[in-house]
Formats: structure tokens, sequence, C-alpha cells
């Protein structure tokens, strides 16, 4: 049988989300005081669903209104 | 992306309709394609790459014009169209793309030029003509597509990655970034930047907003300010109108108990007024009396003028009749003489007696005597007359007289008027005795004040009410403006936002170059464990990634080791792609043309082992002779799905395409 490579299995760009929270890791001393309240691995795991979820007719437009959804729905919830 | 089916129409050699079904399963990935030198596996090859880009290459290089690539029997039989369909899933969506050209002739017969038609359908939705390259190139970009169908013959394009910094190279980093999915991960960053760019200029926005919440408010305040004045003054303008209505009603009632003496008072004055009316009309026309009679000087010119007329026409006239009498005389002188010298009447020519010879005689002195005193001249002379006549003709005027009696006679009729009316004062006088005319006067006056200022009052309370109108207007406007500017405000939030934004565009950053350096050595690490399987002798170690995807060996000390011979590039070359196709975000099919041109005997097994295990769909273009080692081609060819064999037809323009 065809060897199913590890394509579907470990996509790239979910590797990015573990990259990212890393990243969020590495960089939170260099975050304001509301960042580094918000920036969560839960916010993370969503952004990087929006890249995965993207389709060729999502525009920059909706892209942005996705990820800003994610930052407004993050401040209501600790509002 | 993988492959469904493929139909050709006079497409290069293959003449008529052919078609090629790639379906296949997970335990049967290869589809194997063979043929002959030159009958036709790269033209398959170019069908794939014409219908997807609508480009047509030889390996030279060189891009085949569309009309060349009719087939040269269908065009010697007078069709002047070819089409390639291709039929492939991507992502789970269905797509249907259509690529026709009909080709044109000059009037020799040669074919010069085409025009060509593309059609997509996804999920049996059209695709609009202008999003299929679109489309097509985000399912396959045209970059990285020698990646996914791969002519092995070729191999400056893999190799160009490890040396060339040039455009085309960055083209084909960028696209192997998007098979990898760099472009997924930029676009979030954008977003974010974009999203800390919008809160920016929102925050601004409230910013200003907040300078013009102050404005609206000294606004505001303005325009209350401007409203309670105009009240206020409203206010005392109605209080006093009530006032002034009062005192105007009770001086009304006091002019009323007294309106007979303020009739007669009215009609004195009324006389008076007329008098001193007719006074001035008076001494007006008497003022014009007295310019007439000033301009009448001119009337004895005018009557010296006409006098020396009568004068001129009687001397005329006397002329005339002496000058008429003269003549008379003359006749009757030289009648008589002649009468008197043969003796005879003039008249009747009978002798004259001796008695009349005297008084012939006698007449003719009393002629003679006429006749010198009508020769005296006239005087004065008669030229005299005339010229002078002409000369004061130029001085006559018209008279002033008629306007001099008109204006005697209004000055007449207006004095006659005045005794009477003075008539009237008097008795008015006579019956006013006893009345305080100056109460009345004062009464009257005082009526007039309050009128007047009545009429001011109300003047006042019609613009003080407009303005307290206006001013209500303009603080709903404010308040309106106010209201939308504060429902706008929530700068906080903005804030929260903006501040998210541009840390997570930060850590985007940061991850993209993570994410970036993981994916190469990702590349690399498949690179190199395809290379081991692959590869068949142990020179060479390992494989390194540069900036481009672009691989070099380093030999067992780690030295890059560039030396390689073209076998070994088609190797490693192979490596890339199965690599890239490994590590892919989407999988794909793998076609792969003449894959083992330069390959031994070993690599090629290598690889036959190798490649079905790669995609679960792998299409292999290669030359029927190819030798397949018996340990290999039996558990290869159990990796088979399909079989298809390419065939010359009846002369060498024609190839089938035939399931073996």
């Amino acid at each position: 049988m065809a060897r199913k490579v590890d394509i579907n299995l470990d996509n790239p760009i979910k590797q990015a989300a573990s990259i990212a929270k890393t990243s969020v890791k590495n960089l939170k001393n260099e975050f304001s005081d509301i960042s580094k309240e918000h920036i969560t691995d839960e916010m993370i795991d969503s952004l990087i669903l929006v890249a995965i979820n993207s389709k060729f007719d999502d525009s920059p437009l909706v892209i942005k209104q996705k990820i800003r959804n994610i930052i407004k729905q993050k401040i209501k919830k600790i509002v | 992306m993988y492959l469904k089916k493929l139909t050709m129409n006079d497409f290069m050699p293959y003449a008529g309709t052919q078609e090629v079904d790639f379906t296949c399963d997970p335990e049967h990935p290869v589809i194997l394609i063979k043929g002959e030198n030159n009958r036709g596996k790269s033209s398959l090859f170019a069908a794939l790459r014409w219908c997807l880009y609508g480009k047509a290459i030889k390996r030279s290089g060189r891009s085949i014009p569309d009309y060349e690539l009719l087939n040269d029997n269908a065009f010697s039989e007078n069709r002047d169209s070819f089409e390639v369909q291709l039929e492939f899933t991507n992502n789970g969506d269905n797509y249907l793309l259509t690529r026709s050209c009909t080709v044109k002739k000059d009037a020799k017969g040669i074919r010069n030029s085409s025009s060509s038609k593309v059609y997509l359908f996804v999920n049996n939705d059209a695709v609009p003509n202008d999003d299929i390259s679109r489309y097509v190139n985000l399912v396959l970009n045209e970059s990285i597509s020698m990646f996914f169908l791969a002519d092995m013959e070729v191999l400056e394009g893999y190799e160009a990655l490890v040396e060339d910094d040039d455009d085309a190279s960055y083209q084909v980093k960028a696209a192997i970034e998007g098979i990898l999915g760099t472009p997924t991960l930029l676009a979030i960053r954008q977003s974010l930047n974009d999203i800390t760019n919008d809160t920016l200029k929102e925050m601004q926005s409230a910013r200003k907003a907040n300078k013009d919440q102050d404005q609206l408010t000294s606004d505001l305040k303005i325009q209350e300010d401007k409203r309670d004045k105009a009240k206020e003054v409203y206010d005392d303008a109605i209080t006093e109108l009530k006032n002034k209505k009062l005192e105007l009603s009770d001086l009304s009632d006091k002019l009323e108990k007294i309106s007979d003496s303020q009739q007669l008072i009215a009609r004195e004055k009324q006389l008076s007024s007329e008098i001193v009316r007719d006074q001035s009309q008076v001494d007006k026309s008497r003022k014009e009396l007295q310019i007439a009679v000033r301009e009448s000087w001119w009337a004895p010119v005018s009557k010296q003028v006409e006098k020396k007329q009568i004068q001129t026409q009687t001397a005329l006239q006397l002329a005339s009749s002496r000058e008429t009498e003269m003549s008379q005389l003359q006749y009757r002188l030289t009648s008589l003489e002649k009468s008197l010298e043969n003796n005879t009447c003039s008249q009747c020519g009978s002798v004259l007696p001796n008695d009349n010879i005297g008084t012939t005689k006698s007449e003719i002195a009393e002629i003679e005597a006429r006749i010198k005193e009508l020769s005296e001249p006239i005087s004065p002379t008669l030229q005299y007359l005339l010229a002078e006549s002409q000369r004061l003709g130029f001085f006559a005027l018209p008279r002033k007289a008629d306007s001099i009696r008109t204006l005697e006679k209004q000055i007449r009729l207006l004095l006659n008027d005045i005794p009477s009316r003075n008539q009237e004062i008097k008795e008015i006088g006579q019956k006013l005795m006893g009345i305080n005319r100056d109460e009345i006067k004062e009464l009257e006056e005082n009526r007039q004040i309050l009128n007047r200022r009545i009429g001011v009052l109300s003047q006042i309370m019609k613009t003080e009410n407009q303005k307290i109108q206006d001013a209500e207007k303009e603080i709903n406007s404010l308040t309106r403006k106010f209201s939308n500017l504060s429902s706008n405000l929530g700068q906080s939030e903005i804030n929260m936002e903006m501040a998210i934004a541009a840390d997570l565009a930060t850590v985007m950053e940061d991850t993209i170059k993570a994410f970036r350096e993981a994916m190469k050595k990702r590349v690399e690490k498949n690179a190199n464990e395809i290379f081991q399987s692959l590869r068949s002798e142990n020179v060479v170690k390992n494989l390194v990634i540069n900036e481009n995807y672009g691989l070099r060996q380093v030999d067992s000390k780690g030295i890059i080791f560039d030396h390689k011979g073209a076998g070994v590039a088609q190797v490693i070359a192979i490596s890339l792609i199965l690599a890239l196709a490994r590590s892919a975000a989407l999988p794909s099919a793998l076609v792969l043309d003449t894959p083992f041109a330069r390959l031994d005997d070993t690599h090629r097994d290598n690889i036959l082992n190798f490649l079905p295990s790669e995609s679960e769909q792998v299409i292999l273009l290669i030359q029927s002779g190819e030798k397949i080692s018996p340990k290999v081609q039996q558990q290869f060819m159990q990796k088979v799905s399909k079989e298809y064999s390419i065939t010359m037809g009846s002369n060498e323009h024609e190839s089938f395409i035939r399931r073996a």
C-alpha cells in the first residue's frame, strides 16, 4: 500500500501553531500588559485555524475580519 | 491535486479524440505510460501543461506557438481546431478544465495564427474567465509545476535553485514556500499588521472624536445660551406688550370720549394742511410764472419779425403792382407818341383832330411823370426788407403767452379756496373754545408712541422666536452628533485590540522565520532520507539545502561537493521533488516524464522501488524498451493500476494511446 506520507497527518501549518506558541513564550516579556494577559495558546490555535481553513476565495479582508473577531471575542470574555 | 482524466482532440500527434483515464487506488498508485522515442510521451506531458497554463514548451526551452499544436493530419483534412480537457481533484473539489484553440491560415494555406478559449468548472460551477488562471495557479503554481509535472530530461531548473539568485529562482522559492504553506502564515501576519493599522486609525479617529466632542459641547453651550437669551428677550417683550396693550386700551377709551373734538381738531388740521399745501402750490406756480414772463422778452423780437414780414409782403405786392403799372404806362406812352407822330388815333387809326394833339401831349407828359415816379426805389428797399426778414427769423421763439395764462389761472383758483378754508378753521376754533387741545394732542401722541412700541415689540417677539427655533434646531443637530460620537467611542477596546494585534504580528513574524527554517530543515531531512534510499554508492553522504531550496552534496567530512554526474544530478532532483511532495501542505500527484533517462540500472531500480510509496498517484512516462530488473519488476508492477502504450498510426503524424 502506498505510504500516505505524513502530509495530512502532520500538516506544516499545524506545526506553525507549536512554533508560534513557542514564539509567544519567548517574546512575552516584550509584550504590552494587555497582550501578556490576552495572548494565549487558545488564541494562537484560533489564529492558525483561520490559516488552515482559509480558501481560495478568502480575500485578505475576510481573513482580517476573522482574526479581528478572534481578538474581540477574547477581549469581551475578559471585559 | 490528483488527475482523473485527460481528453485530447487533434492535439499534436494525437489525431482525433483520445482519452487517458488516470484514476487509481492507493494500493495501485502507479499509471505507466510507455512509448517509443518521438511517439508522443512528451506531447502528452505537453498536453497537461498546455491545458493547465496555456503554454507548451519544448525541451530546448522554446515555447511552441499554439497553431503548431494542431495535429498535422487534422490540418491537412481541413480541421482547424484542437482541444485538451483535464479532470482533476484538489482538496476535495472537482475541477473540469477545458482549453481549445482554433488555428487560422494565410492565403497560401500556411497556419500562422490562432485564438484560444478556456473554461473551468469547479464542482460544476463555472469560474469567471478572468479568475481561471488564478484558480489553476492556486491548485498548482506554474512556477513549481516542475516539481509535480517533472520532465526529468531537463534538470536545469532544479540545478538553477542551487546557483541562481535571479527573479526566476525567487519565484520558484516563493512557489515552494507556497506548497509548504508559508503564504498562509504571511497572510495572517499581513492581516495582523492591517488590524494594527486599522485600530491605530480608529484610535486616532477616536481622539479626533474626543476633540470633536469638546467642540460639540462648546457649540451646544453657545446654542443653549443663544436660546436662553432669546427666550428671555421674548418673555420680556411679551410682558411689555401686554402692558402696552393695556395702556393703549386706556388711551383709546379716553380718546373715544373726546372723539367729536378730536374730529374737529382733525378737520382743522386737515384744512390747515390743505392751506399750506395750496399756498405751497401757489408759490410754486408764481415762480413758474415769473420764469415764463422772464422768458417772454423774446416776444418783441417775434413781433418785429412779424412786422418785417408783413412789411416785406406789402412791399412785394407794391413792387409787383408798380411793375404792372409801369408796363401799362410804357405801352400807353409808346402808343401816344406814335399817334402824335402819325397824327392818327392809336386805337382806331383815324386822323386826330387838332384839339386832341394837345391832350395827347398832356397825357404823355403825365405818363412820363408817373413813370419817373414809379422808377424811384421803394424805401426801404425790397432787398433790404427780404434780408432783414430772413435774419430776424432766426430769433423767433414760441411765445409763453399760453403758459403764462395757464399759470395765472391756476394761481387764481388756488387763492380762491384759501379764504373759505380759513373761514372753516375760524368756525372750528369757535367750536373748540374751552377744550384743552394740548391734552388731546398729548393723548394722541401717546397713542402713536404706544402703537409704534407695540409694533416694535411684535417684531422683537418674531425675531426672538425665530432665534429660539434656530437654536433648538442647532441643539438637536449637535446632540445627534454628540450621541454618534459617544457611541463610536470604545477607546479602551480599540486600544486593547491594537496592542494585541501588534504583538501577535510580532509573534507571526518570528513564527514565519522559524517556520521557514523548520520547513527547509524538513525538506532537507526528507531529501536526505530519499537520497539515501536512492543512491547507489557511498561517495556522497548528505545533501544540504540553501536559501532557494536548492540541494547540494556534502561529502563525508561535510564539505560541499558539487562534482556530480548527470545521473546523480537526476537523483538529487528526484529527491527534492519527492521531499517537497512529502512536506507539502496539500498532497499531489507526481507526473514524471522519462525519469530514468540518465540513470544506471541500480538507481532506476531504486527509484522504481521507492516511487510508489511517495504519492497516492504516480504517473510515469517511460520508454517502451526501458529495462527493469526482474527482481524489481514483479514488485513494481504490483503497484501499477493502469498501463498505456503509445503507438504510431498510419503515418508519423499520428499517434494513439491505448490501454496495454
